[in-house]
């Protein structure tokens, strides 16, 4: 069966001396692995298009029990200079499609992941220096179509509406999805959350995506809210989940 | 086992764990190899031995040399001012051929690649930035034109623009998404003659 669709570039390795293999992310059919074959050379057909962070437009030939696809063409859509030109960018942009690839599993359709993902992207490409933000709002939105959502302006126990103070801190319960409020609850367990790092979170979480770009975020705060999705998804996901771009988004090492 | 002997089966094996190399070709490279006299084999063997025993890093760029330093570190012919900043030694072979480079080099290994988890700890960055000691006035990043190479370029280019040395990239005649050691030399001629600012 040929399959003509639209597919944003999650993954890229290569594969033996020309090809690369790709995890595309597809509207209709999720998470898709094709062969790229002699996309390496410089006259393939395949150009830039078949670039992680692509949007694209791509044609396969797609057999059901198959776990790898042949990608027959491939074609831009939505060029993303921005986010092709800078550092910041293009992490905050990998770290994306991560969040995508390691959350949801081949075969599983997804439309509304799929927009979440192209919107995310074609924003940040317009995005000025606060590119961290973007990976904040996409993370808090991932979570909520992938079914792990996050409501951080309710308390876990009580429901009772939260407007996070700077001091102290707050416990997060992980499988509410919730923080819990200081004044009410008596519950003094759970992942422990700044105020700081709440507040901010709250108001990225309120925050439409054209707006994102206003909203700096700290490199420590940076630290604390990474770990803390490292956590969350790892507690939903059962299993240990780390963030393999981290290292570059959060400049954590030494030279 | 499809083959009469132990020996036969290993050296295919040996041969299609090569790059490019299929099972059917490691075969007829074993095949071939059995026909030649004991002497031609005995010093294919050698010579492979030899590679891997007097090969070593250069201390300075990590390319490939019998000596350290390499005989383009040593050369004091060629510009010490300009570093053209490669991944992998295949590329100072690709540039090399075109002779319209006459300045020096440093090897990455590699390249910046976010979503496998490589960082600047796990290619040779560190080295270039601790070359960079007031000699190089420019550095010319040569480097793949895919997402890894775009990563490293836009690294290297924020470690590197404060310490005042000017850095520029090859242009885009090598086409995105490719690899450069296929691309030709008039090809790579353009590329870096048409370098522009990162
Ligand atoms: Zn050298």
């Amino acid at each position: 069966m040929i399959i003509t669709s639209e597919a944003i570039v999650l993954h890229s390795r290569k594969y033996s001396d020309s090809s690369n293999i790709l995890t595309l992310y597809t509207p209709d059919r999720g998470k898709v692995s094709v062969i790229a074959k002699g996309s390496r050379k410089p006259k393939s057909k395949f150009g830039a298009a078949v670039m992680p962070l692509g949007i694209i437009s791509v044609t396969y030939y797609f057999k059901p029990g198959r776990d790898l696809q042949t990608l027959s063409n491939a074609e831009t859509v939505v060029p993303l200079r921005v986010i092709g030109e800078s550092f910041e960018h293009l992490t905050t942009g990998l770290a994306i499609a991560e969040s995508v690839n390691s959350t949801t599993h081949p075969d599983e359709q997804n439309a509304e992941l799929y927009d979440l993902l192209k919107q995310s992207l074609v924003a940040l490409n317009t995005a000025g220096q606060n590119t961290y933000a973007y990976f904040v709002w996409f993370t808090l939105r991932l979570a909520e179509v992938t079914g792990f959502m996050i409501d951080l302006h309710h308390c876990a126990e009580t429901q009772l509406p939260i407007v996070a103070e700077p001091t102290p801190e707050y416990y997060f319960s992980f499988a509410d999805g919730s923080p819990y409020s200081q004044s009410d609850s008596t519950v003094q367990s759970g992942y422990r959350l700044t105020g700081v790092a709440l507040a901010l979170l709250q108001t990225i979480a309120q925050t439409g995506l054209d707006d994102v770009r206003n909203i700096p975020v700290s490199e420590q705060l940076r630290n604390e809210i990474h770990h803390f999705f490292t956590n969350y998804f790892s507690f939903h996901l059962e299993r240990r989940f780390v963030y393999r771009t981290q290292k570059m988004v959060l400049g954590n090492f030494e030279l | 086992m499809i083959y009469t002997s132990d020996s036969i089966e290993a050296t295919v094996e040996m041969f299609s764990a090569l790059p490019t190399i299929g099972r059917k070709t490691a075969q007829r490279l074993t095949f071939f190899l059995l026909r030649q006299p004991d002497e031609v084999v005995h010093k294919f063997a050698k010579t492979l031995i030899d590679l891997k025993n007097n090969v070593k890093y250069c201390s300075i760029c990590f390319n490939f040399t019998e000596s350290d330093p390499c005989p383009i570190c040593a050369s004091t012919k060629r510009d010490e001012t300009i570093l053209c900043v490669v991944e992998e030694p295949n590329d100072v072979f690709a540039i090399e051929k075109t002779n319209e480079f006459n300045g020096k080099y440093h090897i990455l290994h590699g390249a910046l690649n976010p979503l496998d988890g490589i960082g600047p700890e796990e290619i040779k960055i560190r080295e270039l930035i601790q070359r960079l000691d007031g000699t190089v006035k420019e550095i010319i990043l040569a480097l793949n034109p895919n997402v890894e190479g775009e990563v490293t370029t836009q690294y290297i280019a924020k470690m590197v623009r404060p310490l005042g040395i000017s850095v520029t990239r090859i242009a885009r005649g090598v086409p995105i998404g490719t690899d450069l050691e296929f691309a030709d030399d008039a090809t790579i001629s353009r590329a870096l003659q048409g370098r522009g600012t990162v």
